[in-house]
């Protein structure tokens, strides 16, 4: 295959997958979140983290597609071209599984926190555990495209 | 098994009367209190205002006792209640008239809200009399109205009843002249048509038509068509004074809202209000209280440096006669921190900071470790001059404004924002100083050029470009990490040796011993890869940096009591120094994420070489407010986030109970 089609193949999968997963984690996140504010509207700061996280997974594909694009005239190898769809396939796979962790723990996090709000602190380590899984995707991603 | 005893009270009544006298005073205290209370939402409601929060309390009459002060609210209260008096009625007259003129427009189908007519011209008539003017006049509107409608009514009977006559006649309509006449027509004009009316009808059955009568039918006709016609008008001007008189009404009800006396009242009520319910609290307080007759006894956490001041006062309210306790809390005790006031360019940290918990007392309250932290890390990740700048201007308007509006009565959101003020200085501030660091003006536009600070073995605090050397950037983001898990561990060392837990204290600062050995020899010695120079080159440093802390922590940790804690530490910060060095990668990620947005930017406008050009800013002006918001709210909560779960745990438990003392003025 063309390399440069093979990255672009890669900075797709990079950003439909990031943004998929973004979906997801913030569908599941935010009617638990607007359940939770009508019963206690102060929690809402605190627990909007959760759908910023979801967000954010979003930002980081946008990231690796945008590295890939601008790099795109370099490509020229099949190496290269490989590297970068590979780069894109891990930032999308990791971003997936970071969504299912957030939207696993984030509507958990907040039920717990309505009912006891000093179990925050342990909870939200589910929550920012699973963002971390997207995080080391998004470096792993990273290298592949130097 | 017991056996009950019937005593025999009524003997020894005198005895007890007193007691139960004694007993009876904060229940009706209580009452009393709750009665005031009542009586004062009721005059709120009957002048038609709401309670206000006054934003400083007003203080207590100076009486001893609950009872004598109760006394003299109810007194003013009183007072108040006759003062308001003439406003109780005026208010209560214009709102059931404005209530009589909404419903009279509701019956003419008319909505109130519609039509707006501005009219002050206020006569020198007191309220009153222009109320019950108001009120005379809407009747005789009402009046006027009822009989146009039944003029109309009767008009058009009259039209119904000239058709046939006429069409009978086949007269054909010459110009006849219309005759004036007052509008409404009297009833006895109205009665004499009908009867003419009749007369010819009766006449044309009679006789055959004749001029005179066609000539009198048609006058007739045009004339009462002529009336018909004024109808609509009449009605119109009726429901413009109507509409008139409503306004002049609410007018009125404004004046009497703005006048001064009224507005003294409210003020009296509002801080009454606050006295009963601070003295509500007082009863409350009151009822945790043990006590009998004479005797008063309590519990209460008092701090150190102001025990002596309480005792002082207690004896000076009790002429003497105390006794005081003082104990240390025990171990059981949860003893809640004092937690000292931080200025108000802190604000925003202190919220950061106790969302996650309060202090226990006598660890480091972490407000002002937090203040110098977050907003580095914050920069690191946000770093541009441009933007960083933004950033430090809104903080200084927020922080200009912060001053000037009442934080109580601003919206959620405004509130917030206000809060951060401080916390936005900061930010824009390092923002910028990282910005010079690696070369970031809106993005790497090529203005800035990257300034080296320094260059740390394998490490450079800035100097280059992350978009082209991200590994260097992720090199520098470990770098902070580990310094910031050292500071995390040197706080919980000096956490311990503030709770006089010498052991824990020995092992977490072998911990950063071992931490930060383990990281200069993977540094001296290039990384993992060389693992097998470690042992063979390395082997004194080896010893020194590495095994001797491992030595020493296991040691310490078997000879103590404490060993399963000691374990339990140990492979906490084990796993912890691992998972959240690599946790701190994040900074180069989100740096180079909030890069690549503004390079995204920098390349739609064609800015190249640094060079802005005009047709450049409004692109550049939307990614740096995408920038701002977008990005800024991501970082923040990653900022939040390193905060809450890799550096503050380390020294921070959180599991505090802020001291909230009894506030009496």
């Amino acid at each position: 295959m063309d390399p440069s089609v093979m990255a672009s193949i890669g900075a797709a999968v990079s950003i439909i997958a990031s943004a998929i997963s973004a979906s997801y984690a913030i569908l599941s996140c935010a009617p638990a979140l607007a359940s939770v504010t009508s019963e206690k509207p102060e929690l809402g700061s605190k627990l909007l983290i959760a759908i910023i996280l979801g967000e954010a997974l979003a930002i980081y594909g946008l990231l690796i597609a945008f590295m890939i694009i601008s790099r795109l005239p370099t490509i020229t190898t099949e190496e290269a071209g490989l590297r970068a769809l590979l780069a894109g396939i891990s930032m999308g796979g990791s971003a997936a599984a970071a969504s299912l962790g957030i939207s696993y723990c984030g509507p958990a996090l907040m039920t717990a926190t309505v009912e006891k709000p000093e179990s925050y602190t342990i909870n939200i380590l589910g929550l920012v555990l699973s963002e971390a899984l997207a995080i080391y995707g998004l470096l792993i991603a990273f290298m592949l495209n130097v | 098994m017991g056996i009950a005893h019937s005593i025999d009270v009524n003997g020894e009544r005198q005895l007890f009367d007193n007691l139960f006298e004694e007993y009876a005073v904060p229940c009706e205290v209580a009452t009393q209190c709750s009665d005031i209370l009542t009586r004062v939402d009721r005059k709120f409601e009957e002048l038609e205002q709401k309670p206000e929060e006054l934003s400083d309390k007003p203080p207590l009459p100076s009486k001893t006792t609950l009872r004598e002060i109760l006394g003299e609210m109810e007194q003013k209260l009183s007072e108040i209640e006759n003062r308001s008096k003439p406003f109780v009625e005026t208010i209560k007259l214009s709102s059931s008239l404005v209530r009589k003129f909404d419903q009279v427009l509701r019956t003419w189908k008319i909505h109130p809200k519609k039509v707006v007519i501005k009219n002050t011209s206020f006569s020198e008539k007191s309220p009153q009399e222009m109320l019950l003017d108001a009120e005379q006049k809407l009747s005789e509107i009402e009046r006027g109205f009822e009989e146009i409608d039944k003029t109309a009514t009767r008009c058009s009977s009259i039209l119904s009843r000239i058709a046939p006559l006429s069409k009978s006649l086949k007269a054909k309509a010459p110009e006849v002249p219309v005759q004036e006449i007052p509008f409404p027509p009297t009833e006895k004009f109205l009665a004499f048509i009908e009867l003419r009316l009749l007369e010819i009808g009766n006449s044309l059955i009679a006789n055959k038509p004749n001029d005179s009568l066609i000539k009198e039918l048609l006058i007739i006709k045009a004339t009462i068509t002529h009336v018909m016609e004024q109808v609509p008008e009449a009605k119109a001007d009726l429901i413009k004074q109507t509409l008139e008189l409503r306004s002049l009404v609410d007018g009125v009800k404004q004046s009497i809202r703005a006048d001064p006396e009224l507005q003294a009242i409210h003020f009296d009520l509002s801080s009454l209000r606050e006295m009963a319910r601070e003295i509500d609290e007082l009863i409350k307080v009151e009822s945790n209280m043990g006590r009998c007759a004479t005797t008063v006894f309590f519990e209460a956490w008092v701090p150190k440096l102001q025990l002596e001041k309480v005792a002082k006062e207690i004896k000076d309210i009790t002429q003497g006669k105390y006794i005081i306790e003082e104990a240390p809390p025990s171990t059981e005790d949860v003893v809640p921190t004092v937690i000292k006031p931080v200025p108000r360019f802190f604000e925003a940290f202190e919220k950061l900071t106790f969302s996650l918990g309060y202090p226990i007392p006598g660890e480091v309250n972490p407000v002002y470790i937090m203040a110098i932290t977050f907003p580095f890390l914050f920069g690191i990740m946000f770093a541009d001059v441009g933007q960083g700048a933004i950033l430090l201007t809104l903080g200084i308007i927020l922080l200009y404004f912060r001053g000037k509006v009442d934080i109580n009565k601003v919206g959620d959101i405004l509130r917030y924002f206000l809060f951060a003020g401080g916390l936005f200085v900061l930010c824009g501030i390092s923002a910028i100083f990282f910005g010079f660091l690696f070369g970031e003006f809106f993005g790497p536009s090529g203005v800035l050029h990257p300034i080296l600070l320094i260059t740390i073995g394998p490490f450079q605090i800035g100097g280059f470009d992350p978009m082209h050397e991200p590994l260097s950037m992720l090199r520098f983001a470990i770098f902070i990490g580990v310094i910031f898990l050292s500071l995390g561990l040197v706080l919980r060392v000096v956490n311990n040796i503030k709770k006089h837990r010498l052991k824990l204290a020995f092992i977490s600062s072998c911990w950063v011993w071992l931490l930060l050995g383990g990281f200069f020899m993977w540094v001296y010695w290039g990384g993992i890869s060389n693992i097998t120079l470690w042992f063979a080159e390395g082997t004194l440093m080896f010893l020194g940096l590495i095994v001797s802390p491992v030595v020493l922590i296991s040691v310490v940790t078997a000879t103590s009591g404490t060993i399963m804690e000691g374990i339990d530490f140990s492979i906490e910060v084990l796993i912890e120094s691992l998972d959240h060095t690599i946790s701190f990668s994040r900074l180069a990620a989100l740096f180079l994420t909030h890069t690549a947005l503004n390079y995204m930017f920098l390349i739609i406008a064609g800015v190249e070489n640094g060079v802005f050009t005009l047709q450049s800013i409004p692109i550049i002006m939307v990614g740096s407010i995408l920038a701002l918001s977008i990005e800024g709210l991501v970082i923040f909560v990653h900022c939040l986030r390193l905060h809450w779960v890799e550096l503050l745990p380390e020294f921070y438990s959180g599991k505090g109970i802020p001291y909230k003392p009894l506030k009496v003025k």
